[in-house]
């Protein structure tokens, strides 16, 4: 008696906790997708964190190692941000530094990761962008460009910037080693543009006293 | 005590009452006090006069109910009585409380003193909803009871038909209609014990009150409108009524102190909010239950069995069973009362209810239950 009333209603109970389960569901994911950018994300610029950095990058350089293909590291730093940062204050340098990130992530692929490691520090893991000699070529031409625009952006600051470059598996086997090598190439660059620098910079009797 | 329990079925109260009267005579010949569960179909100013005149007697309870156990039968017209002949020290005496509606708290106070002045007496409280005052009633009447008196206190709301809008269901005794108050019978010199049959177990989301008042549910969870939620339970259903939600009532996950579970059983949907034969608050959480009547019944053995451990050979057993029970076990219904006998063996008077009342399992305080079978067996000391 009445069975086909028990079974809708039960039915009804069913639909209910569906939808229930389904609404949980998505909350629970969306705030799992918050958590996780909260923990792979720079909260100033939105560019990868070092964490995501080294985790991706170490699963990465294990597939790229038993398939044989490279790798390259880009380390970034910027030159004379110090000066915005203590005559414009943080607030400013903040949002050189968002613009910066910005730059950077939209000269790369949407695939490469480009990471803030901190303070003015930046670094950019490029998969697979070798395959012939005149790839790197083509990088240190991008490379130019980004530096280019960073100067054209930022000329009032005189802000440029820095960089390096490691090649995996050739010069190193983990990020570690290879941002090791990128960023002495990084300091190479910059002591390069700061002799060029003061060497623009001397007085006219100097420069010949020194040819001399 | 020799008790027992006849029914009338005639067509006019005096008619009923005459035949009642006989049965008395030609068994135990005379009473010290009559119960009476009467059909709210006969007319209410009747029923005092009709009963004094017939039986020559004051010491008599009455009250509305729309069936009436009489032992294994369930009688939904007519009259039913319980007849009681005290053989050692037992005796039974009323009080009442014609109206709680003005001010339920005072009245609780009132009834309290009463209730813990006579705190060895077992009491059997019969109810109208007073216009949803009662629930008020009991939660004031249940805190200021003294420790262990709400173990020999038990009742029922008493059931009848709704009549432009208000609950037809009075109580009657010493002469006085009872609309919107209360009356106990109080029996000294007695061992009763009680027992309270579920079954409902709580399933799907759990639900946590957001608003309400009284007997009225408004809205759960982020403040979504309850009388929604009701509706869409009765999605598909052809020719929805409020009645086939009595198979899923509300299951109280917050009040574990109760012999059984709460159960909240609707009794009305609004526009904005669902009408519950109980009171429920803010905060506390909710499950939707569900029961087949092999459970209802499986859980009515086990509390006569039980029931039947603490008293033995009692000489009357009393039931209020909701009336939503009773609907949710169909064509079963009679079983309850016949399992109730045959496990008891002996006489059974009650009748449906719309709450049913009894102590927590402490025994601290009352509740207001729903959707249960409360089960008292007694013997006289």
């Amino acid at each position: 008696m009445r069975d086909h009333i028990k079974i809708q209603l039960l039915k009804n109970i069913l639909d209910e906790v569906t939808k229930r389960y389904d609404d949980v569901i998505e909350a629970q994911n969306k705030a799992l997708e918050e958590h996780f950018e909260r923990a792979i994300k720079d909260p100033l610029t939105g560019l990868y964190n070092r964490y995501y950095l080294f985790d991706y990058t170490s699963k990465s350089l294990q597939k790229l190692n038993r398939e044989h293909k490279c790798a390259i590291v880009v380390f970034f730093d910027l030159d004379n941000f110090k000066y915005v940062n203590d005559h414009f204050g943080h607030k400013e340098g903040d949002r050189v530094l968002t613009e910066v990130a910005h730059i950077l992530k939209s000269t790369f692929r949407s695939y490469d990761i480009v990471a803030r490691l901190g303070g003015d520090e930046f670094a950019v893991y490029i998969e697979s962008p070798i395959h012939q000699n005149n790839g790197q070529e083509e990088l240190e031409k991008l490379l130019t460009i980004l530096v280019q625009r960073i100067e054209t952006r930022f000329q009032t600051y005189q802000i440029s910037a820095s960089y390096g470059t490691a090649i995996f598996p050739r010069e190193g086997e983990n990020l570690n080693e290879l941002i090791e090598i990128a960023d002495k190439r990084m300091y190479e660059m910059k002591r390069e543009k700061q002799t060029k620098h003061s060497s623009r910079m001397l007085p006219p009797y100097s420069q010949h006293s020194t040819q001399a | 005590m020799i008790t027992k329990v006849y029914a009338s079925q005639k067509s006019s109260l005096l008619l009923c009452m005459e035949e009642l009267y006989e049965k008395v005579k030609q068994t135990i010949r005379e009473a010290d006090f009559y119960l009476f569960s009467i059909h709210p179909s006969f007319p209410v100013e009747e029923i005092n006069t009709t009963i004094q005149h017939i039986f020559q007697t004051d010491q008599y309870a009455a009250f509305h109910a729309i069936s009436t156990f009489q032992d294994d039968q369930i009688h939904d017209q007519g009259v039913v009585m319980c007849c009681i002949k005290f053989q050692k020290r037992g005796r039974i005496t009323t009080y009442y409380l014609e109206d709680i509606r003005e001010n339920p708290e005072e009245s609780a106070h009132t009834c309290t003193t009463y209730l813990n002045q006579h705190a060895n007496t077992f009491h059997i409280i019969l109810a109208g909803l007073a216009e949803g005052a009662f629930g008020n009633f009991l939660e004031t009447l249940s805190k200021n009871l003294n420790y262990g008196a709400s173990k020999h206190i038990v009742g029922g709301i008493s059931s009848g038909p709704k009549k432009g809008g208000e609950l037809y269901t009075f109580q009657f005794t010493a002469g006085k209609v009872i609309k919107n108050g209360l009356m106990i019978i109080s029996f000294e010199n007695v061992k009763a014990e009680t027992e309270i049959s579920l079954g409902f177990k709580p399933y799907g989301i759990t639900y946590e009150i957001k608003r309400a008042d009284g007997y009225k549910l408004y809205s759960v969870d982020e403040g979504e409108n309850f009388a929604h939620i009701a509706h869409r339970m009765l999605n598909g259903i052809q020719n929805p009524s409020v009645r086939y939600l009595w198979y899923a009532p509300l299951y109280i996950l917050d009040e574990t102190d109760g012999h059984v579970a709460t159960i909240r059983t609707i009794e009305h949907i609004g526009k904005d909010y669902v009408k519950l034969f109980g009171s429920v608050h803010k905060g506390e959480h909710f499950k939707l239950s569900f029961a087949t009547y092999e459970d209802l019944l499986h859980e009515d053995q086990k509390a006569a069995l039980k029931l039947k451990q603490k008293i033995n050979n009692p000489e009357i057993a009393f039931n209020f069973s909701c009336i939503a029970r009773q609907y949710a076990l169909e064509e079963h219904q009679i079983q309850e009362p016949t399992i109730y006998t045959q496990t008891l063996n002996t006489h059974l008077f009650g009748f449906f209810t719309y709450g049913e009342i009894g102590p927590d399992k402490k025994y601290q305080k009352l509740k207001l239950y729903n959707e249960t079978s409360l089960l008292v067996a007694m013997r006289e000391i």
